[in-house]
């Protein structure tokens, strides 16, 4: 862009002559040489002078080649055939380099007999701005098209534009995807290999790319010679709900999935947020289904899920805990993530392990062809990512890091309370794509979070999550790819108690997750979409160890033994468009899960509660020892149809299976939750799930409106609730503090989302119910009389509405308002005296509520200057969270101490708390 | 930016990041209330009339628990037999009419029905879990998680070889009290001036004893140990307590529990003991093994328990060289004016304290200062004790 000013000023300040054909002849061989190369020897052996952008230049292209006594216009006629370089000798010696620009001399070049009459003609298809002193530069700098083809100094009226279509997710080849230009009448469709071929007008070409089941993407090319052009194309039929302001109309309509809710990086940055942080998984709670228990609390709940039933995914690796500092902000950086896809209803048969919902975050890849970067400073993190190429257009490198700088903050203050308190988190992530040729890509994936928080206490936490990944993609042939997938995520927490000398201790938890995995995708005839393949999972737990600290503690070191599990899974799925109408999407997965030794493990008497006093003998497994095995199969089947063009209605069924558990006795999760395998006192957790949705879109006043609206309906087996005051960490018997029940969960989600305009952003409403089962002919196995009650996290009534309106293309204003039904808890009801004290009597589990929840947050967002050319672009900031100052209730919690019993409410960012953010990208 | 207001912000963002402006009491409503039987019910292995408290929870607004009145309270065995008892007061207690003791292994369930409503509600049958004996209890000077220093007392028993592995501890400590400022005079202004006052004995008295049962539940477990016998620090007295300002004494009783009611109870203390805003303890009622025929709640757990007692005394001495004893007041002596000083026709400062929370302790020689004041607690230990000695007090 810089030297195309450059360029145009010499055009302007030197006096423009009609070039001379340049009699001067020369004589020169290359070897192997570069265009560079070839540069710098004409210049050395003429008095040629050459203008030039380096960056066109494309240095793997060699030439061997001798020329004798020709003309430079012959010599450079061939260097430069195969690039889209011209090139024009002005004032007999300066030799100018032109990027798909030719300066055209009218009296010579432009075309006015021959071959092009009429409307078509290019000379009208350039606009006068084109004309500088009677010069024709054939390029459209302000407009969108980009320039394709060589410029020929005698265009063509059509030429021919090939190439492939491809998937742009998989790489694999699109077939039968349709290339047309509606205004030309032009058309193709790609064959099996994803080719096509296609003639078109020269100039200006609107190009549309449609196939079902993908997006489609609309190009617009200024074609200036016969040329090639790979075209990419997404899928779409995982995203239904779409709110991205692109998001391409007819999509929600057509996939054929149920609950899915995609959300890209880029669309959220204007919803205000928390302390500035710009949160991917926070603004996905905006959207219909999707909660958690406690504002500021760790762990979401999906459709009536419990927190431990999302599966985390980031580019394709479990992550265990995706918070940051207690669950305040996700430990995801928004700088590197591309966008979250939350499957909450079908949950695809590739994807397995959790039975409530997936949250699949896809990071970007680097850029091949330039250094970019991005950066924020907020008031308590700093973040910065870039992008790299490491081999030009085959390979790239992108980091990013966000740390806390909130330390120093602490050291200023001089409260002893605040002293004695520590928050800290970073996390940075890494990954390297490798594009080896068409065939083949290599990426390789590192992410690391960590956390550490001492608050007013005597002991220090940390967490931490590890993910490295391996992953090769081969495109087999326009039918088939493959990707292999080998991965490491673990977590681990530690517990530092800092108190007296004696009593040091380090409480240490770790758990490890080692996937390999293949996903292979094959095409089949009448649009039979297959994907099938295998996930092998190895869970290693080290579940405690508590250890002393320091040579004077008399901690006694403890210990509970490892956990092994395995978890083997086959999977195959099909997509299937079986008329105009009518899509079906259906899938199983088989899975094999292992509980291996060592091990001991308790073994209870039959039919009696879990307890030490039902205790009949202790196993010992040896290691690898199968101590139980579980066959599960789970699938999925869902059918989409078109009622008319604009209505369409989806039903889905899918039940899943689940291995693992985290047991938490708060209410909420936290990071020092314990994940547990299921062995042979803890049964795998189960659910079904049954919905049906009608998706519409209208137009209201020349605006295009979306809705849709979802329903359904769930149970659960073996959920796993605890006995009240339950001991979990350094437990070696933990079944006694579980109980396993059974939960139903229904409801029914609106979501009405408009995206263009000044005026845009979603409405969404949920109306739901999430009830618990307890039943047991063991009085201590009973919850609530063995009746359904509500979950902790049963918020029936769940409304969010975000609103962004742009005042111009720098200033817009945003504004998020959410309404929440209080949470069930459990409330005394009043006291009692019993053995010399005096206790609370409580309520039935979950009898009462929390008052309602309500936040509103709004922010003023400030774009930096729009021009393109700029090197930096800024971005501003200006929220305030909870501007109305709601001290929403985050829990009651009552003691009762010296029979004096005492309640308290705690509520987090009870007050407006103001923010302002500063990004650059650059 | 000032540094001030570096700090100003620095404030607002921690006090936000750490929550610390963000805890309020709430009221607790009393009309709530769903008055749900009480029962306290521990059959022992001491032969005697046993005894079972029956009462009824209440509103956060009251100040007593309604009874339930003439009740039928029975125990039967697994042999036939009944025990009955009958209603000793108007505060819900309930007697054996005969002694009788729970035999080892023989199964015990309680029956109780409401007079007024006629409900019955019955326990699950419950039996002894083993035997255990108190073979000492002693005490270690050491300092404690919050570093004070103080003296751990630990009980330790003879092996069990019966299976007993879950224990619960109860107590009545028993201190002597010594009033620092203890005299048997006071005093009565008759004129102010000149200033004449009469002096006259009253009954106070400088040695007391103070009774102290205990309000917490203490349960242990040795289950997890090789070991069968129990080596547990059931006790911490700090240096500074009164308790053991001269000599103490404790009654220790050891009951020993079946695995559900040891849970039983120690998941009341959890859920009564949970003060962390970070872990939000479940809370609720806990399963009781007495049930109602008419599907009420019910509290308390029916215990069958083999128990064993022990009693031990202390002196501070015995572990502490210095004489840091403490009272339990904190107890000191003024000499206000009778006049005050600077201005005179302001109130007489002796009299104000007088007539405020001070006594008479002495004279004094200084007649513009005449008494010597202390508090009636520094001076009469009664205000704290009984200066009964109780019989079982070894000196």
């Amino acid at each position: 862009m810089h030297k195309r000013i450059i360029l145009i000023a010499l055009f302007l300040s030197f006096k423009l002559l009609i070039a001379q054909e340049n009699k001067k002849n020369i004589s020169i061989s290359f070897n192997n040489a570069t265009i560079e190369d070839c540069i710098t020897q004409i210049e050395n052996a003429s008095n040629f002078v050459f203008y030039f952008n380096k960056d066109w230049l494309n240095s793997e292209k060699r030439i061997t080649s001798n020329y004798q006594n020709k003309s430079l216009n012959f010599i450079l006629n061939d260097v430069l055939k195969s690039t889209v370089l011209n090139f024009y000798i002005q004032d007999g010696n300066k030799v100018i380099l032109t990027k798909n620009v030719r300066i055209l001399e009218p009296k010579i070049t432009i075309p006015s007999d021959n071959n092009i009459t009429g409307n078509d003609s290019p000379k009208d298809s350039s606009d006068d701005k084109n004309l500088i002193n009677g010069y024709i530069i054939n390029q459209y700098p302000d407009d969108d098209y980009t320039n394709i083809g060589k410029v020929s100094s005698n265009p063509k009226k059509t030429y021919t534009l090939k190439g492939y279509v491809i998937n742009a997710k998989t790489n694999a080849p699109a077939v039968g995807a349709v290339v047309i230009n509606r205004k030309s009448n032009s058309v193709a469709t790609s064959n099996t290999k994803g080719y096509y071929t296609i003639d078109l007008p020269f100039g200006k070409n609107d190009i549309e790319i449609v196939l079902s089941g993908f997006e489609t993407s609309t190009l617009k090319l200024n074609l200036l010679n016969n040329a090639t052009k790979t075209f990419s194309i997404d899928e779409s039929s995982n995203e239904l709900d779409e709110v991205v302001i692109n998001a391409k109309a007819q999509k929600n309509i057509k996939s054929t999935v149920t609950g899915v809710t995609s959300l890209k990086a880029e669309s959220i940055k204007l919803i205000p947020q928390i302390l500035g942080e710009r949160d991917l998984l926070k603004a996905s709670m905006t959207l219909p289904g999707i909660k958690n228990t406690n504002e500021g609390s760790q762990g979401f709940n999906v459709r009536g899920g419990k927190s431990d039933q999302n599966l985390f995914l980031l580019d394709n690796t479990t992550l265990y805990n995706p918070s940051h500092f207690l669950g305040i902000f996700s430990a995801i950086n928004p700088f590197l993530t591309q966008g979250i896809d939350v499957f909450k209803g079908n949950i695809p048969s590739k994807y397995g392990g959790r039975v409530s919902s997936v949250f699949d975050i896809k990071l970007k890849d680097s850029n091949f062809s330039k250094f970019k970067g991005e950066a924020s400073v907020g008031p308590v993190t700093g973040n910065i990512a870039i992008e790299t190429p490491i081999i030009k257009e085959k390979s790239g490198l992108m980091i990013g890091v966000r740390s806390t700088y909130s330390d120093w903050l602490l050291d200023l203050i001089d409260n002893e309370k605040i002293n004695k308190s520590e928050i800290s988190f970073y996390d940075a992530s890494a990954k390297y794509t490798h594009k080896i040729n068409e065939k083949n890509t290599l990426k390789l994936m590192g992410y690391y979070s960590n956390d550490k928080y001492r608050i007013a206490t005597d002991s220090i936490n940390s967490y931490q999550n590890r993910l490295v990944s391996l992953d090769w993609k081969y495109v087999m042939d326009s039918k088939n790819n493959v990707e292999f997938k080998l991965s490491n995520s673990s977590y681990d927490f530690e517990t530092e108690f800092d108190g007296n000398e004696d009593k040091k201790f380090l409480l240490k938890y770790d758990l490890n997750e080692y996937n390999f995995k293949v996903i292979a995708e094959k095409k089949l005839p009448n649009s039979h979409k297959l994907n099938y393949g295998l996930d092998a999972k190895l869970y290693v737990i080290n579940p405690g160890d508590l250890r002393p600290n320091g040579s004077a503690s008399t901690v006694t070191p403890t210990s509970v033994a490892t956990e092994k599990g395995m978890e083997n899974s086959l999977f195959v799925s099909d997509n299937f468009n079986v008329s105009e109408k009518l899509a079906l999407d259906f899938g199983i997965r088989y899975t094999n899960y292992f509980s291996l030794g060592p091990s001991t493990q308790r073994i209870y008497a039959d039919n009696l509660p879990k307890n030490e006093s039902n205790l009949v003998e202790t196993k010992t497994f040896g290691n690898n020892e199968i101590i139980d095995s579980e066959h599960a199969f789970s699938g999925y089947f869902s059918s989409r149809y078109n009622l008319s063009d604009d209505l369409s209605v989806k039903f889905s069924v899918n039940n899943s299976n689940q291995f693992i558990h985290r047991l938490s006795n708060n209410i909420s999760a936290s990071p020092i939750d314990i994940w547990k395998l299921s062995d042979l006192n803890i049964k795998p957790i189960s659910a079904l799930q049954y919905s049906l949705g009608f998706y519409k879109n209208f137009n209201f006043k020349s605006n295009l409106y979306k809705l849709s609206v979802e329903s359904y309906y769930k149970t659960f087996d073996n959920l796993l609730d605890y006995r009240t005051g339950a001991d979990l960490i350094l437990n070696p018997a933990l079944e006694t503090e579980v109980l396993q029940g059974e939960g139903k969960a229904y409801g029914i989600e609106f979501l009405l989302s408009k995206e263009q305009g000044a005026l845009n952003g979603w409405i969404s409403y949920t109306y739901s119910r999430s009830l618990l089962k307890f039943a047991s002919q063991f009085n201590q196995n009973v919850i609530n009389n063995q009746e359904y009650f509500p979950a902790n996290f049963d918020k029936p009534h769940d409304l969010n509405l975000v609103l962004n309106y742009k005042f111009t293309k720098r200033y817009s204003f945003s504004a998020n308002f959410s309404y929440q039904t209080g949470r069930p808890i459990t409330y005394p009801i009043g006291k009692y005296d019993f053995a010399g004290s005096e206790f609370l009597l409580y309520s039935d589990r979950n009898k009462f509520r929390l008052p309602d929840y309500y936040r509103l947050d709004v922010g003023i967002n400030i774009e930096g200057n729009h021009r393109t050319k700029k090197a930096i672009h800024s971005f501003w900031n200006i929220s305030i969270y909870n501007v109305l100052g709601r001290n929403n209730v985050n829990a009651i919690f009552f003691t009762s101490q010296d029979g004096q019993v005492n309640g308290f409410k705690t509520s987090i960012f009870a007050i407006p708390i103001p923010t302002i953010t500063y990004n650059l990208k650059f | 930016m000032g540094r001030k207001q570096i700090i100003i912000y620095a404030c607002s963002i921690i006090s936000i990041l750490i929550f610390i402006s963000c805890i309020e009491q709430v009221d607790l409503d009393g009309s709530l209330n769903k008055e749900t039987l009480i029962v306290d019910a521990v059959l022992t292995t001491e032969f005697k009339k046993h005894q079972i408290n029956l009462s009824y929870s209440y509103g956060f607004n009251n100040d007593e628990p309604r009874f339930p009145q003439n009740a039928m309270v029975k125990i039967n065995d697994e042999n036939g037999n009944t025990f009955n008892f009958r209603q000793v007061d108007q505060k819900g207690i309930y007697q054996s009419i005969n002694e009788f003791k729970a035999v080892l292994d023989v199964s015990y369930s309680l029956e109780i029905q409401i007079k007024e409503s006629g409900k019955i509600y019955r326990s699950k049958p419950e039996k002894t879990s083993g035997t255990s004996n108190i073979e000492s209890i002693n005490a270690r000077v050491d300092t404690n998680s919050l570093d004070e220093e103080g003296l751990f007392l630990t009980v330790k028993t003879f092996d069990s070889n019966d299976g007993a592995q879950y224990f619960k501890y109860d107590f009545i400590e028993t201190y002597k009290i010594i009033a620092p400022y203890w005299n048997s005079f006071d005093a009565k202004i008759t004129s102010r001036s000149p200033f004449e006052f009469d002096l006259f004995n009253i009954d106070a008295t400088e040695i007391c004893y103070v009774e102290s049962p205990l309000k917490d539940i203490i349960v242990h477990d040795i289950s997890s140990q090789s070991s069968s016998n129990v080596n547990f620090d059931f006790l911490f007295i700090a240096k500074n307590s009164p308790k053991i300002n001269e000599r103490y004494s404790i009654l220790l009783k050891q009951r020993v529990q079946s695995f559900n009611a040891y849970d039983y109870f120690k998941a009341l203390k959890k859920i009564s003991s949970s003060d962390d805003v970070f872990s939000n303890v479940q809370t609720g009622n806990l399963n009781s093994n007495i049930i109602s025929d008419s599907g009420d709640n019910v509290i308390g757990y029916f215990e069958v328990s083999y128990v064993s007692s022990k009693r031990v005394f202390l002196n501070y001495s015995d572990f502490y060289n210095d004489m840091e004893k403490n009272y339990v007041e904190e107890c000191s002596v003024i000499q206000p004016f009778l006049v005050d000083p600077v201005d005179p026709t302001l109130p007489s400062p002796l009299l104000d304290a007088l007539a405020g929370e001070y006594v008479y302790f002495d004279s004094n020689t200084d007649p513009d200062r005449p008494f010597i004041l202390t508090t009636n607690g520094c001076k009469d230990c009664r205000v704290y004790g009984s200066e009964v000695k109780p019989n079982f007090w070894i000196d």
